[in-house]
């Protein structure tokens, strides 16, 4: 028996009419209702409005997708006008109208429907043979408005202020964290370009600093840093020069900061990465001069009578600057000693970014990730993605970096729908024209892993999120643009994350794969339970 | 068996033309009186064939669209009269009174327009039951079977897709500009 109604449950009973859901008796009692109550009668025609556009919605949509498909003309359909008039002059009696009426130019706009096309889809139940035209005509009617859809570029996720001070969790990063550390620190939006050393003139502006003591004479306020001579006792920090790099310095280190574009360093160790093509900085350590040729390197100077560079990306110029030899070039993928004798002796070395592990993240704009992150060895890919497997993490690859999409970009979640699978929506596509930076996380596990595990952590963005690719066809459409182009992406089977609960593989139960984006736009929460499959999701974060 | 009026050419071409002219609003209609679409689709098209027949009935000048609902009413009722009661619809009575009280629908072809970049915006799964429901026409069990949900899972999904599809319907609208997909 229907109660007695409120509206919620007058519309769900009208819901479940129009989805064929109500039983005999549930329909007499609704009919009941609307035959005694206008007000349900009314509730019934805008249930009912909805159903109907829908219902039309759907037509069309499903003419367009076989429009689409039917590339290829048939003999059947291919015949002139079989549209509409072999049917209505097929059996004129049955229509009461006269042979002649069947090519009345009222029929025009039906038979200017793309000949070729079949209206009629292979799922949907078999129809009377005069149907067909029915769809035909609504779609040539409807057309019009398909096309006066403007499509509104997506929203961009804007490439605000980077914090110093990450979130709270442990990790590779988070060792060198404290909470209560510097509050938020703010980049101009437009910093000036290169300029002279002169006393008090800004450099840079500190983008990450955690657990950091400086010693009192280092000229470091307001998050600036200006010409002089810094000690960094305790600590990692990062900073973005006004000539375009990102340096990140770990603890204990001295140095000289002379220009914008020039660092005299005693002791510590330092990576920089050039954010953009004019971007340029030369590192001294005793008499070698590191000068980047749009790169990603690092130098470790604790040794005091030797120098180790190592270059992730691009390349180096290495000079010995009292006497003037021949620069040597180290190449990504290569490293170099060099030997402080009264001058300096450069040796080739294999490659070596150990000594860069903990600052790498923080070089490529991650500020914070849970442990169970580990990051891929800085530089390039020595070897190919499927050969890191762990059962108990996940892996996290920067790809590229201050890239600009070219294309627009399926997406699974943005700045907008900031949860994956719950929310109703599916974020715009990711236009083109963006400038971005991309970084893949991926669990992949060893070739007999058994069991299941959960794997729930975060990682924190130095930039916003934008966009986060989880399914199998964004992550591949985006491979080319966004990927790096020495890895093999290449997969047999699924990639993307689980979006339904796993149910009955292999007599286990689980609930389906998760991703967040947290209030500060920088950071993704993850909650994957883990079996014997591989699992991705691309991160793409506004470009630095 | 009576004789086929004779048609006049120009009235039959004028009735097909309108028909063609006023056949979305005619479909929304229909399918507000009767939720099964392959039901509805034939009794437009018993519309039409009606209308052709008695298109020599209709004053050109006069209210074609009031015209051609009357027929399409009448359809509607013998079609409901012709069902062996297998499937669960509103009987005529209740459907005779909801036709008379329809209220004009003229914002249709605008919901349609909008409802292409709304359906766009919903997550891949909820997208999903929406296209089988509305693109396929299968009913919730058959969309629980090929998604391998339950069906109470498949209405839970799809009302909660409709209420999204409304709402964002329903901003498109007041903000008059349509939503991408």
């Amino acid at each position: 028996m229907m109660p007695p109604d409120n509206d919620s449950d007058l519309r769900r009973r009208l819901e479940a009419y129009f989805d064929g859901r109500l039983t005999p008796e549930e329909t007499e009692e609704l009919g009941r209702r609307l035959r005694e109550d206008p007000e349900a009668r009314r509730h019934y025609w805008d249930e009912a409005h909805w159903h109907s556009a829908l219902s039309v919605w759907g037509e069309q949509a499903l003419g367009q997708k076989e429009l689409q498909t039917e590339a290829a003309p048939c003999s059947e359909c291919s015949q002139p006008d079989a549209e509409i008039r072999p049917e209505m002059g097929s059996d004129p009696a049955s229509v009461g109208a006269p042979p002649e009426a069947a090519s009345a130019p009222a029929f025009e706009p039906a038979r200017a429907a793309e000949p070729g096309t079949q209206f009629e889809p292979v799922s949907v139940p078999a129809r009377n043979p005069l149907r067909w035209w029915l769809p035909a005509l609504a779609f040539a009617a409807c057309l019009a408005f398909v096309f006066m859809l403007a499509r509104r570029p997506a929203s961009r996720g804007s490439a605000e202020e980077a914090t110093f001070g990450g979130a709270a969790t442990s990790g590779s990063i988070a060792a060198v964290q404290q909470p209560g550390t510097p509050k938020d620190a703010t980049l101009p939006s437009a910093m000036p370009d290169s300029g002279a050393a002169h006393a008090g003139a800004t450099l840079a502006r500190l983008t990450y600093a955690a657990d950091v003591v400086w010693s009192a004479a280092s000229p470091v306020r307001d998050g600036s840093l200006d010409a002089g001579n810094y000690e960094l006792e305790r600590g990692i920090v990062r900073f973005e020069t006004t000539a375009g790099a990102v340096v990140t310095v770990a603890a204990p280190a001295r140095f000289r900061f002379v220009t914008a574009d020039r660092i005299e360093l005693s002791q510590g160790r330092i990576t920089a990465r050039m954010l953009r093509e004019e971007a340029n900085i030369t590192v001294r350590v005793a008499d070698m001069e590191v000068r980047d040729l749009g790169t990603a390197f690092g130098i470790d100077a604790n040794d005091g009578s030797r120098t180790l560079v190592s270059v992730f990306d691009g390349a180096v110029a290495v000079t010995d600057a009292v006497h003037k030899g021949t620069a040597k070039q180290v190449v990504e993928g290569q490293s170099l000693i060099g030997r402080h004798q009264g001058g300096t002796v450069f040796e080739s070395a294999a490659y070596s970014a150990e000594a860069f592990r903990d600052l790498w993240p923080l070089t490529v704009g991650i500020n914070d990730a849970s442990r169970l992150v580990e990051f891929l060895p800085p530089g390039p890919l020595l070897k190919p993605l499927r050969s890191y497997r762990a059962n108990d993490r996940l892996y996290l690859f920067p790809e590229q970096q201050n890239v600009s999409t070219s294309r627009h970009l399926p997406i699974d979640l943005s700045a907008e729908v900031r949860s994956w699978p719950e929310s109703q929506v599916s974020p715009y596509p990711l236009p083109p024209g963006v400038r971005v930076n991309s970084y893949l996380v991926f669990f992949q596990p060893e070739p007999a892993m058994h069991g299941v595990r959960r794997l729930n952590g975060s990682i924190t963005f130095q930039q916003k999120i934008i966009a986060v690719m989880c399914s199998d066809q964004g992550l591949t459409e985006s491979d080319a643009m966004l990927g790096d182009s020495k890895a093999d992406y290449s997969t047999r089977g699924r990639r993307g994350l689980e979006e339904l609960d796993k149910v009955n593989l292999k007599s286990t139960k689980l609930p389906h794969d998760s991703i967040r984006i947290g209030p500060d736009g920088r950071t993704i929460h993850f909650d994957f339970y883990v079996i014997d499959e591989r699992e991705q999701m691309r991160v793409i974060v506004a470009a630095d | 068996m009576s004789e086929a009026p004779k048609q006049d050419p120009e009235r039959l071409a004028h009735v097909q033309e309108n028909f063609v002219r006023h056949m979305l609003a005619l479909r929304g209609f229909v399918l507000g009186l009767v939720p099964n679409r392959n039901l509805a689709d034939d009794i437009v098209q018993e519309t039409f064939l009606v209308a052709c027949q008695k298109a020599h009935t209709y004053q050109p000048g006069s209210n074609f669209r009031a015209w051609i609902f009357t027929i399409a009413r009448f359809q509607t009722m013998t079609a409901l009269r012709r069902k062996n009661g297998r499937e669960a619809l509103l009987s005529g009575d209740v459907v005779e009174l909801l036709a008379q009280e329809r209220p004009d629908d003229s914002a249709l072809a605008d919901r349609v327009a909008a409802l292409d970049g709304c359906v766009g915006r919903l997550a891949r799964t909820a997208r999903r039951a929406v296209i089988l429901r509305y693109s396929e026409n299968l009913g919730p069990s058959d969309i629980a079977r090929e998604l391998g949900w339950t069906v109470n899972a498949i209405n839970v999904a799809l009302s909660r897709a409709r209420i999204f599809l409304r709402q964002c319907v329903e901003h498109a609208l007041r903000s008059g500009r349509p939503t991408p997909p």
